[in-house]
């Protein structure tokens, strides 16, 4: 199992990471004395008038404080890679900001979309795995090994509709991305787990089906059911079944070197710093064993 | 028009409940679906979170007229709203801002004049029908809104060039009498 403590790749339990997105320098000071990488949030930490995007420069100061000696990377929401017709351009000037600050491991960003010819969707969608959109999306990673020199991570986002007729399998998909780009994969236990209660999935065989070599990183975080679906909201502490399965995968994926712990900074006020840290405790023990 | 581009155009006037004329059959499947319903309601919970958090008086106005929910809802479904939570909120803002009931448009003006001052060398001027410090205490407060006063009216100047940001001036004229906004 390879790991990654300060800047210098072990062999050992992997590392532990967790979300910043800024504005509470207590919380940062006190993650920081608990993870190995700290993984920051493009989109939360920036600011637009609509035509201009900034990181917010107070938000990267406080990320300075703590790094190094933490590892960063970067993780977004925002690019929307798979929109038929373009990606969100702002949200790579906010990566260039960061790229230009910052010396991150890696980036990432979820196989999706929010905007349709422009317009904002109100939430994330998950692509139809089909050859029309394997091309587009692998044209669109092509381009981000190309601009930014550091490995670039998808991850897979929660579906809640049917399948469209002619698709891949959700892990046939991700093989066929990996195999055209050399991309890494962020899996997300939690996500997995939405898939099962909510379409079924069945994790072992999706895990079997897998190519698991690309797999880089791992999610962990709680979420909520609403009207029967169980929900990405990262608001919660990880689920006993979600540590389970987190474990399932580290043993499966031979390159994984980072588990993340996620969490919204919407829900830290129902958290608390002491909840978090608590967590981050209680995973590092998880994944050390 | 590719596949692609039909079922994200489908999905979006789904999510935002526009009319989808389709041939495409799996639109048409998961049309009125419980998991297309979860779809908007989630995207309709995160505006309201939004624009909650970024325009937090004229939130609680609309909180006290009943209407929050509702204006909200109406904003993201018939508009082509941004992903950029700043510009949603100024959007929203200035939809509002024109509304024919004296107080929510005023208190809206005030509102986005305040989030692009910093970016802004434009100067608002702004209506009110009743005293603005108190309307503005009272949701900040949670406290009862003055009622509009009959016999005068207040026209407040905001703006990066005014001394202290804002200034305001009461004048007792009827309202027929008022200057035009």
């Amino acid at each position: 199992m390879a790991s990654v403590m300060g800047n210098t790749l072990t062999e050992a339990s992997p590392a532990l990471a967790t979300t910043y997105e800024g504005y509470d320098s207590v919380l940062c000071a006190r993650i920081a004395e608990l993870v190995d990488f700290l993984e920051l949030a493009p989109d939360g930490m920036s600011r637009t008038d609509g035509t201009t995007h900034e990181v917010r420069p107070e938000v990267m100061d406080e990320v300075a404080i703590v790094a190094p000696p933490l590892n960063l990377i970067a993780h977004g929401v925002g690019l929307s890679i798979g929109s038929f017709d373009n990606w969100n351009e702002g949200y790579l000037r906010l990566l260039d900001q960061l790229f230009e600050r910052f010396s991150l491991r890696w980036h990432s960003e979820h196989l999706g979309y929010t905007t349709v010819a422009g317009e904002n969707i109100g939430t994330m969608l998950p692509l139809p795995r089909t050859d029309e959109c394997l091309d587009l999306v692998c044209e669109r990673v092509r381009r981000l090994q190309d601009r930014y020199r550091v490995p670039f991570l998808l991850e897979h986002v929660i579906q809640l509709l049917p399948d469209v007729p002619e698709s891949y399998s959700n892990a046939g998909f991700l093989n066929a991305i990996t195999a055209r780009t050399g991309c890494g994969l962020i899996l997300d236990a939690y996500n997995l787990e939405c898939d099962r209660h909510n379409q079924g999935l069945d994790v072992t065989a999706f895990l079997n089906e897998l190519n698991m070599t690309p797999v880089r990183e791992l999610h962990v975080a709680g979420g909520t059911q609403h009207r029967g679906f169980q929900l990405d909201i990262h608001s919660g502490p990880t689920s006993e079944t979600t540590l389970t399965l987190a474990l399932d995968i580290i043993a499966r994926a031979p390159n994984l070197s980072v588990v993340t712990f996620e969490f919204l900074k919407e829900a830290i006020p129902a958290l608390g710093h002491d909840g978090i840290c608590q967590e981050l405790a209680r995973v590092r023990k998880a994944i050390s064993q | 028009m590719t596949s692609l581009e039909k079922q994200q155009r489908g999905l979006l006037a789904l999510i935002k409940h526009r009319t989808v004329d389709t041939d495409d059959a799996w639109l048409r499947q998961i049309a009125g679906s419980k998991q297309v319903d979860m779809l908007a309601e989630i995207a309709l919970w995160w505006r309201l979170y939004q624009i909650n958090e970024q325009c937090r008086y004229t939130a609680r106005l609309l909180r006290r007229l009943g209407r929050y929910a509702e204006m909200v809802k109406a904003f993201f479904e018939g508009n082509v709203t941004s992903p950029y939570v700043e510009k949603l909120s100024r959007d929203f803002l200035t939809g509002l801002s024109v509304h024919p009931d004296p107080l929510l448009a005023a208190v809206s003006t005030f509102e986005l004049a305040c989030l692009e001052m910093p970016v802004s060398a434009k100067r608002w001027r702004i209506v009110w029908d009743r005293e603005p410090a108190r309307v503005m205490l009272a949701l900040d407060q949670e406290a009862e809104i003055p009622p509009a006063e009959a016999d005068c009216h207040y026209v407040m100047q905001v703006g990066a060039d005014v001394p202290g940001s804002a200034v305001c001036t009461r004048y007792a004229f009827s309202w027929a009498d008022q200057p035009a906004r």
